[in-house]
């Protein structure tokens, strides 16, 4: 497989390096500003804490313009020698090589993981290049639980504010946790570490073929992993900086990651359907605290967002809810801004109503996740206004209630799935 | 005399019997035909009924919309109403085979013509169907984009653009049809003409406010439109 990823170059480069323990791979587009400092942290930490291992950093990027890969290929670590408590004994590689075929992060990562799997590499690692904030011993993190102790995937928890990736929390966390089993606060990834044994078989699954899955390809990794039995563990980071494009319309976004999360459904339907056993998901590290400081939000553009949807998409919304739930949903928009809660046990069910028309294909599947966004509004804002005032730990618990309230709807998800019509 | 007229009166009557003789078997054919048809295309439609339902046909056009518009109709479900179309065409088809047999030349002239009417009468169906697929994917489409986008009257826009569609496809049906092929072109030549004329007029004039507003939400000045301090991802 790997020769048909890999450019020529590209190739010939790994085979002079031979194999390694680890390998971190920096998926790039455009990040001139911040790729510098990731890689002068990447190789900081192949010096101080891998000096006795084989590394190598391979630079995956998608046709940068703005002078990436230049900026990359100069870094170098003796640059920064003030920081480094000792030089690394082995032959430290970098290579950069643009990857060829269709731009986008999935292919990316499949260069990268093909380049672990030729190299052998024990522990492959892979970090944003839009990093502000990284630090070497992010690298090790990632690292030791694969080595020490026999993890095959580590997946990241960020020190977040609590309004922030209402996404992942109202919608990938609780559904991933109750479909898969599998308890990962940041399903859609970031920065994580694999095993040799799980970049192999991540290499042989179909998820690179599946364009849906491909746009949230982080999504896709987890929930491979999830489905392979693979062991999974968590890692506290701390803060991360910058990350993910604002600009990027919310609409875009819901279209990317709940149609990569619904296309997982489908893609391991089998898997979820003979109900899994929960797997228990050891944390490394000390979680943080969630930000709390007051952030402006408007939550009447939301609401009003929500309300408006209710009234002009209603003959959308009736072939993809069940009559209850928009019924019920419908009863909310009557009520003010300061009313409105969107219940929990409402919410998976209207989420659950979403999976199974996408799996129905009761209409086209952008428009059926367009129609999602300003739903998922009126729950943003519900949950926003439920947590205005609440500390970390009620932030916390109001979210291991809605993971609850996902996991006892299971049932119903797949009555739904399995209603021959759809409806 | 009155031989000859006995005589001219037997003639005339063996020749009223003797066609006839000739023509009871054409009859009967003709009768047969239309009860034996009657059958098979009761068969038939029947069966492409069953078929239908045996493959959710209903459910693949409530989902495109179709089943909405035969409602509105008061038209029946898709697989009974196709099933009667499968039912009558056949039955047609059988009839005007059965005026065949009488071997009149006016009847024959008919049966060729139903005959090529057929594949006009299928593509016309065919291109109804299209059309109302096409125009309520085009504006479900719409109506998402314009709604996310936060355009004022996305519905209205939706609606406007589901009639254009099914209009235009109507027009192009009985075109091909041939049925009252100047009317209709005209007809739908001045109603499209007439539709964009107010629509410019409308918003020209009428609603000059309403575009400056809708201009205003989708380029707004720097820094005009706060920005939330959370992130979704």
């Amino acid at each position: 497989m790997s020769d048909t990823l890999l450019s020529d170059e590209l190739l010939r480069q790994l085979m002079a390096m031979g194999e390694v323990d680890v390998l971190v791979g920096l998926a790039t587009y455009n990040n001139a500003g911040t790729v510098e400092h990731v890689v002068r942290a990447t190789q900081t930490a192949f010096a101080k804490y891998f000096h006795r291992e084989r590394t190598a950093l391979i630079i995956a990027d998608a046709g940068s313009r703005d002078g990436t890969l230049e900026a990359a290929r100069s870094t170098n670590v003796r640059d920064s020698t003030p920081l480094l408590a000792s030089h690394s004994l082995r032959t430290m590689h970098q290579i950069a090589v643009p990857y060829h075929g269709v731009p986008g992060k999935a292919r990316a990562l499949r260069s990268i993981f093909a380049a672990a799997e030729l190299s052998r590499a024990r522990a492959c690692v892979v970090v944003g290049a839009d990093h502000q904030g990284m630090t070497p011993e992010w690298i090790e993190n990632l690292v030791r639980p694969v080595q020490r102790d026999s993890f095959d995937f580590v997946s990241p928890v960020y020190r977040r504010h609590k309004f922030e990736g209402l996404l992942p929390k109202n919608v990938v966390y609780p559904v991933t946790r109750a479909v898969y089993g599998l308890s990962l606060r940041e399903p859609l990834g970031g920065d994580s570490a694999f095993s040799g044994r799980l970049v192999t078989h991540l290499l042989g699954q179909s998820l690179w073929e599946v364009e849906a899955v491909r746009s949230g390809i982080d999504l896709g990794i987890t929930a491979a992993a999830a489905v392979g039995g693979f062991r999974a563990c968590e890692l506290a980071l701390g803060r991360r900086e910058s990350g993910r494009d604002d600009r990027v319309a919310l609409g875009s976004v819901v279209e990317q990651v709940v149609g990569s999360l619904f296309a997982c459904l489908d893609m391991h339907q089998q898997f979820w359907q003979a109900s899994p056993a929960a797997t228990e998901v050891p944390v490394k590290g000390t979680l943080a605290d969630v930000a709390n400081e007051p952030v402006r939000i408007n939550r009447k553009r939301m609401f009003d967002r929500f309300r408006s949807a209710v009234s002009e998409l209603g003959s959308v919304l009736e072939q993809i809810l069940a009559a209850e739930t928009l019924a019920e949903i419908r009863v909310l928009t009557a009520k003010s801004d300061r009313e409105i809660h969107f219940p929990d046990e409402l919410w998976a069910r209207t989420v659950y109503d979403f999976a199974a028309a996408y799996h129905h294909s009761v209409m086209h599947r952008a428009h059926l996740l367009q129609a999602l966004t300003p739903l998922y509004l009126g729950r943003a804002g519900s949950f926003v206004v439920e947590n205005l005032e609440s500390e970390a730990a009620e932030v916390d618990g109001r979210l291991e209630e809605l993971c609850l309230a996902f996991e006892r709807l299971k049932p119903y998800l797949l009555e739904r799935w399995k209603a021959t019509d759809g409806r | 005399m009155g031989d000859k007229m006995i005589d001219a009166l037997g003639e005339a009557w063996g020749s009223t019997l003797s066609t006839a003789a000739r023509f009871l078997p054409h009859l009967l054919a003709m009768f047969i035909f239309v009860i034996a048809g009657g059958l098979v295309a009761l068969v038939l439609g029947k069966t492409t009924g069953r078929a239908l339902r045996f493959v959710n046909f209903n459910a693949l056009c409530r989902r495109s919309g179709l089943t909405d518009l035969l409602l509105k109709a008061d038209l029946p479900a898709p697989d009974v109403l196709v099933g009667r179309l499968v039912f009558w065409v056949v039955w047609i088809g059988f009839i005007l085979s059965g005026f065949s047999a009488l071997g009149l030349r006016p009847a024959e002239d008919m049966v060729g013509q139903f005959f090529l009417f057929i594949p006009q009468l299928l593509a016309a169906i065919l291109m109804l169907a299209v059309g109302i697929l096409l125009a309520n994917f085009v504006s479900r489409a719409a109506l998402l984009a314009a709604f996310n986008a936060n355009w004022p009257s996305p519905r209205l826009l939706a609606n406007f653009i589901r009639f254009f569609i099914v209009i235009l496809a109507v027009t192009m049906a009985l075109d091909q049809l041939s049925l009252a092929r100047t009317v209709v072109l005209t007809a739908f030549a001045i109603a499209f003409g007439a539709i964009m004329l107010a629509l410019a007029i409308a918003f020209g004039m009428g609603g000059r406010e309403v575009a400056r507003r809708a201009l205003e939400r989708r380029f707004p000045e720097a820094g005009a439109v706060e920005k939330d301090e959370m992130s979704h991802l």
